[in-house]
């Protein structure tokens, strides 16, 4: 177990490694056969790919299955426990209750592959205390690159394959996790404007966010969206101490980015994921930009929180 | 599907799985909270918001109430 402390064991969270559609439908198919069976409840959060090739083998017993679509909700990796927090807190009081999530696939961006690979380490951290809750993550080795496919090994206490169940060497444990300290925020990707938010309103936002040179990439809705979580993230985190929020925006590759810093620290390596979410402070206003983002990146230190917000067309 | 539709990132507007509606049903009552209370000028967009908890409010209805839909964890 890397890093002292506490380790990953209030729930079992395994990484599923599989070759291939076929390898994934033979792994997966009799443990939720097993389930259904059993009358566990389970939850398949998958691409929509598979969950048709799974429907079609279970027939009449896919019924008994929850399906979500893991491209849809998954985008953006912050939303992921919510919904895995709702399963649990739902039916989790009728014994084992089952998931499936695949929340890496390739051609994820880099930042979000890394949010997806923090939000797989999170997770040891949101369950456990859910003894119950049995949380498989399927890993594609015919098309995921190695460096991605050895991650599972920092989040995941256990790896299957088809030899078997393997114990990770390398599993962070919980303190290291909550310790965890995230690399650096790249430079903007384009020319950036600011807007320093002292004193300027949702109005003041949303005039930047109108010009063409700014946001033009966006639609009136999803620029309006972005405008509300911006407004979410200033008045429910606050500003750090001695600090003045500043926003600064630019056009990347396929989203319009807006980063804010000078937030107040977020001390809780799980704020925003909650579900339902708290009616108060920074994990509120978190908790909405997670909703209305594609994606959302925060690094916080002692001292001030930056926050990214990715908003596609 | 007009502007005033414009779904947020991975909403699955014909969902037939309850957990699904709930999720969203609470994100858009959390959502109209927020922009009512924080008086932002917004109005048009607010509206937005509401008819989307409207739609997952009966839809909410129909899968609860009626028993349609997905019968999962029945």
């Amino acid at each position: 177990m890397a890093g002292n402390g506490r380790a990953p064991g209030g729930f079992r969270h395994q990484a599923l490694l599989y070759a291939g559609a076929d390898d994934f439908v033979a792994q997966t198919l009799p443990i939720i056969a097993g389930a259904v069976a059993a009358g566990e409840p389970v939850l398949v959060a998958v691409d929509q790919t598979k969950i048709e090739l799974l429907r079609r083998r279970l027939g009449e017993g896919s019924r008994a299955v929850g399906w979500t679509d893991i491209r849809g909700i998954g985008g953006n990796p912050a939303r992921i426990i919510p919904m895995w927090r709702q399963f649990v807190a739902q039916h989790g009081d009728r014994g084992r209750v089952l998931g499936f999530g695949e929340p890496i696939w390739p051609g994820r961006s880099p930042a979000a592959l890394a949010e997806a690979q923090r939000h797989e380490e999170l997770l040891n951290l949101a369950f456990e205390h859910a003894p119950g809750f049995t949380l498989l993550c399927p890993y594609d080795t015919e098309s995921l690159d190695g460096r991605v496919l050895d991650q599972t090994q920092r989040s995941h206490p256990t790896l299957f394959d088809q030899s078997g169940a393997h114990a990770s060497p390398s599993c962070l444990g919980l303190d290291a996790i909550a310790a965890w300290s995230a690399p650096p925020l790249g430079a903007p990707a384009g020319e950036t404007r600011e807007l320093t938010l002292a004193g300027a309103g949702a109005e003041a936002v949303g005039r930047l966010l109108a010009d063409p040179a700014v946001a033009g990439a966006l639609e009136g809705a999803r620029r309006a969206d972005l405008t509300t979580a911006i407004a979410a993230l200033v008045g429910f985190m606050g500003r750090a101490p001695g600090a003045r929020p500043l926003l600064r925006v630019w056009q990347d590759v396929s989203a319009v980015v807006v980063e804010i810093s000078g937030l107040g620290p977020v001390r809780d390596p799980l704020a925003g994921r909650e579900w339902p979410a708290p009616p108060a402070g920074p994990e509120r206003g978190l908790w909405l930009a997670n909703q209305l983002c594609d994606l959302v990146q925060l690094r916080s230190s002692r001292g001030e929180a930056v926050v990214r917000l990715h908003v596609s067309p | 599907m007009t502007v005033a539709d414009r779904l947020l990132p991975g909403e699955p507007f014909d969902s037939d799985f309850l957990d699904d509606v709930e999720h969203w049903l609470s994100v858009y009552e959390e959502l109209t909270n927020f922009v009512r209370e924080a008086e932002l000028d917004l109005v048009r967009w607010v509206q937005r918001y509401e008819q989307r908890l409207v739609h997952w409010q009966r839809r909410h209805d129909e899968l609860a109430g009626a028993g349609m839909g997905c019968v999962a964890f029945r």
